[in-house]
């Protein structure tokens, strides 16, 4: 008869399971830890990366093994440390020396062979969507960008709509190239494209999200001159995809039943380009796109309309709850 | 001294300290002082071995001579089975150890006030269900009625805004017409890290509107952890000297912790301490820096920064949108608490006025407008029934023996297609539980002109949703319902197919947890739709409608749409055990003679 310990499973490795690193030494060194490149020295960098990580792993903490919730509580804290350690000049400059003394390779060759590479000129922001609305993720020069729902996407945003890997971004002849999956509905600036050369402050939609292509060190807008966040709620009416829609400034959304709209509420009597929601001035309007049956705000028809916080705008069978946050 | 007459309690059942407060006859919020003339007791339960319990300062002295006796930090444990360790040579759980802490606060709350009509006990906003029904349960244990349970950040917001308000001269006569928040509509966030949890909350304060935005946080992040850090520091430092290991027995660790305590507690007003224990004849003093201890304890404090600004990521808010932050619980006294939260915002931090007790007002003035409610409420219809279905219950054990389910999936369960299509619907009004008959008569007339005058809305911390088959995704993930931080009362509806033609059964898995992978949450209920029609297609629609109401309770109802079939089950999320298990433990602490 065979032993039973002999048969009990691995342990598991919440490293590859909860944060899908790739296999390796466990623990990871810091920067495999928070899935930057080798001796990575943007500050703001590191911060979003250690935010991402927390924010993955934190979903395990409820695990119901008391063994697995207290490995996830550990790699919090390795998290926790990465974040305080390579954003301390002073540690990290200590940490380096002692992990490439570990790795035996020369910090100052790696170092200098990406500085010869390049520094993240541009960022994606998602600007609206029904969820991680206010994300920024740094794009690099060295590194292609899926974004999908697939788990592992570098940018992973989950709908109805959204295709396991829907696009991908690649640095090619210095610039940003847009390459869109086998019918993934994906637009920019309005238009529907199968790809695309991307400039700064284009506006991708795909999947009911809209992201915002800029730079990188593009000054935030000053908060009074652009409109507080935004949330659409649907209180009653027909079944949606997201009864939720969240949206920051410079985002415009057309709302209606067809596949590019990037709220679609489907079901008559919604027009196919029903009504469109967009900043004006330190404000958001909502204008009616000529639609047979109207847009209401307060009970109103109106062509176009200021929202104001706790409005009531009625689009079909739909009643929508107007949310601001001043 | 008379006694004031009977009226509802508050209670900050805390993982270190608890505190209970009522509100006077002038509507002001009151600690009730315990016999050693402390308005905090230690949550520390001496059991001796003729079955006498000791709550309180005692049992924490106690602790240091027989920690096998004496049982603390059972807060971490809400939700557990059992209490980590035997008490006494004997398994308790965490409710019955906080019952008896409750049992004690009830006691010295009954030497001031003729009788506890009932009592709102305070959990932190990020505690799930397990250890929300826990806590009730513990209340109950210890003969409470429990009026309702409220979160933390929330009973502090109530009590930091009451203050302010009377400081202002505030009339608590004329609420009714007057504003309880003294300036313009704010949003405060509220960062409380007491004994053992840790949580975030933002809220916004509009005139007598109290609306929670967003909340976040840890259950398992607190004091304890700064002490234990620095106990580890301590003893790898003993070791190296003296080559002998002082955590190997319990007496030595407690002892140690306290001193490591004392020593964090000293470093919040001065900037240099000395830790100093004994260990088998050996003694050892080591200096300690506030910067060491800063820098010992730097990952922990790095946690709440990182939960600090998830959460302001998840609201959607900038620093530039938080007017205030407020400090909560006894682990903000840190100063690096301030110091980082300044560093991040460039905004200034406000340790709220005496920290330990302001959580217990809160829930004392809650405890009044949910009494005033449920007095008012008399004429309101009982509870409406449940529509479940004949005999499918929750957690039927028959159910899991069930063989007729011709299931593809190798988990032997039924699945759906994950085509989520979701529709919220205006929330019903709330039901009322059947009223309590308790005399809230006697309450002072400002207290019901309180009761009248506040809105609160909270939201839930934590999604409730589904587990599915999605296709796309090619394995079971868990479809959330109602998302974390929607407001409460709310009503949630998404549409899923069948997995399979022909497919006679369905059963519901409903979890507790944001995250997609079901392992990332907790199962909290099930309910299963048998006898479905034969001959139905791939992908006939099935809606299942999740109802969280404002008592705590959430109704799940599944149809199949085609043929009507349905079932229902309702989570009672304000009790894990069984009435009558709760009955029998209640009756065991009643007679537990505690001091």
């Amino acid at each position: 008869m065979s032993s039973k310990t002999s048969d009990k499973p691995a342990p598991l490795d919440p490293y590859s399971e909860f944060l899908q690193l790739p296999p390796g030494p466990r623990p990871p060194h810091l920067y495999d830890l928070l899935g930057v490149e080798l001796f990575c020295a943007q500050r703001e960098r590191l911060e979003h990366a250690a935010r991402e990580q927390y924010r993955r792993i934190k979903q395990y903490q409820e695990h119901p093994q008391r063994d697995i919730r207290e490995a996830v509580q550990d790699v919090i804290t390795r998290i926790a440390n990465a974040r305080i350690m390579l954003t301390n000049p002073a540690q990290k400059e200590e940490y380096d020396k002692r992990l490439a003394e570990r790795l035996d390779i020369d910090r100052d060759a790696v170092v200098g062979a990406r500085t010869a590479a390049r520094l993240p000129e541009y960022a994606l922001r998602v600007v609206a969507g029904p969820e991680r609305v206010g994300t920024m993720l740094p794009l690099l020069p060295d590194q292609a960008l899926t974004i999908g729902s697939a788990v592992g996407s570098g940018l992973q945003l989950t709908g109805l709509r959204m295709a396991p890997r829907h696009v991908e971004l690649k640095f090619a002849n210095e610039a940003w190239m847009l390459h869109v999956a086998d019918r993934a509905i994906t637009l920019v600036n309005d238009q529907r494209v199968d790809g695309a050369t991307l400039n700064e402050r284009d506006a991708i939609d795909l999947g009911g999200y809209r992201l915002q292509f800029d730079r990188i060190d593009a000054r935030p807008p000053n908060p009074g001159t652009v409109p507080p966040p935004l949330s659409l709620v649907i209180r009653e009416g027909p079944s949606v995809i997201h009864p939720t829609l969240y949206a920051i400034a410079p985002a415009a959304i057309l709302i209606g039943t067809c596949d590019t709209a990037l709220w679609q509420l489907v079901g008559r009597p919604v027009a196919v380009h029903h009504a469109r929601v967009e900043p004006s001035g330190a404000l958001w309007e909502i204008t009616d796109l000529h639609s047979d049956t109207g847009t209401f705000h307060n009970g109103e028809k109106v062509r176009s309309a200021i929202l104001s916080h706790r409005d009531r705008l009625t689009i079909g069978r739909f009643d929508i709850q107007v949310t601001l946050r001043r | 001294m008379g006694k004031l007459t009977a009226r509802p309690v508050g209670i900050d059942l805390g993982t270190t300290f608890s505190a209970i407060a009522y509100l006077d006859e002038r509507g002001r919020p009151r600690s009730v002082v315990n016999s050693r003339g402390h308005d905090v007791t230690p949550s520390a339960v001496w059991v001796k071995p003729d079955r006498s319990v000791i709550v309180g300062e005692a049992a924490l002295n106690a602790r240091r001579k027989r920690p096998d006796h004496v049982a603390v930090n059972f807060k971490r444990d809400m939700g557990e089975k059992l209490y980590h360790e035997p008490v006494c040579g004997k398994q308790f759980s965490p409710q019955a150890l906080s019952g008896l802490v409750l049992k004690k606060l009830g006691m010295d709350a009954r030497k001031v006030l003729d009788n506890v009509t009932g009592a709102v006990i305070t959990v932190p906003a990020y505690f799930g269900d397990a250890r929300r029904k826990a806590t009730q349960d513990a209340g109950r244990i210890a003969g409470l009625n429990v009026l309702d349970i409220i979160n933390e950040p929330t009973a502090a917001a109530l009590a930091k805004a009451f203050r302010e308000y009377v400081q202002h001269g505030g009339d608590m006569t004329r609420l009714d017409v007057a504003r309880i928040a003294t300036r313009a509509p704010s949003t405060t966030l509220i960062y409380d890290l007491g004994g053992g949890t840790f949580d975030v909350t933002i809220i916004r304060i509009d005139n007598n509107d109290f609306e929670v935005l967003a909340t976040g946080g840890e259950v398992r992040l607190g004091g304890v952890d700064f002490d234990r850090r620095l106990m580890n520091y301590f003893c790898d430092e003993f070791q190296r000297r003296y080559g002998i290991d002082p955590r190997s027995t319990a007496e030595s660790t407690v002892g140690i912790l306290g001193a490591c305590e004392q020593a964090k507690i000293q470093l919040s007003g001065a900037d240099q301490t000395v830790i100093a224990a004994e260990y088998l004849g050996k003694q050892l003093k080591i200096p300690l820096s506030r910067p060491r201890f800063e820098q010992l304890t730097a990952d922990l404090m790095a946690r709440t920064q990182l939960c600090v600004e998830m959460l302001l990521e998840d609201a959607l808010l900038g620093w530039d949108k938080i007017d205030d932050i407020l400090l909560v619980g006894g682990s903000s006294r840190m100063p690096r608490v301030a110091a980082m939260l300044a560093e991040i915002s460039g905004k200034q931090a406000d340790m709220a006025e005496a920290p330990d007790q302001i959580v217990a007002h809160g829930a004392a003035i809650h405890a009044a407008i949910v009494a005033f409610d449920r007095a008012a409420g008399t004429a309101a219809a009982p509870a409406k029934p449940v529509t479940t279905d004949s005999h499918l219950s929750f957690l039927d054990p028959e159910l899991e023996d069930d063989d007729d389910e011709p299931s593809p999936s190798a988990s032997g369960s039924t699945a759906f297609d994950d085509i989520p299509i979701s529709l919220p619907i205006e929330e019903e009004e709330d039901e009322r539980e059947v009223p309590i008959s308790e005399p809230i008569a006697a309450m002072a007339p400002q207290v019901a002109t309180i009761a009248k005058s506040v809105r609160l809305t909270d939201v839930n911390s934590h999604g409730l949703g589904v587990i599915v088959r999605s296709s796309r995704e090619s394995r079971t993930v868990n479809s959330v319902i109602v998302p974390k931080n929607t407001p409460l009362p709310t009503t949630r509806v998404k549409v899923f197919g069948t997995e399979a033609a022909n497919q006679r059964q369905v059963r519901l898995r409903i979890t507790e947890g944001d995250a997609r992978d079901p392992r990332g949450c907790t199962q909290i209920g099930e309910c299963v739709i048998k006898l479905l029609p034969k001959g139905l297609p791939k992908g006939a629609p099935v809606e299942v409608s999740f109802n969280y109401d404002r008592s705590g309770r959430v109704h799940v109802r599944a149809v199949e749409m085609t043929s009507g079939a349905s079932a229902a089950v309702e989570i009672r999320r304000d009790s894990g055990f069984s009435a009558d298990v709760v009955e029998k433990m209640a009756d065991i602490v009643a007679e537990i003679d505690v001091q």
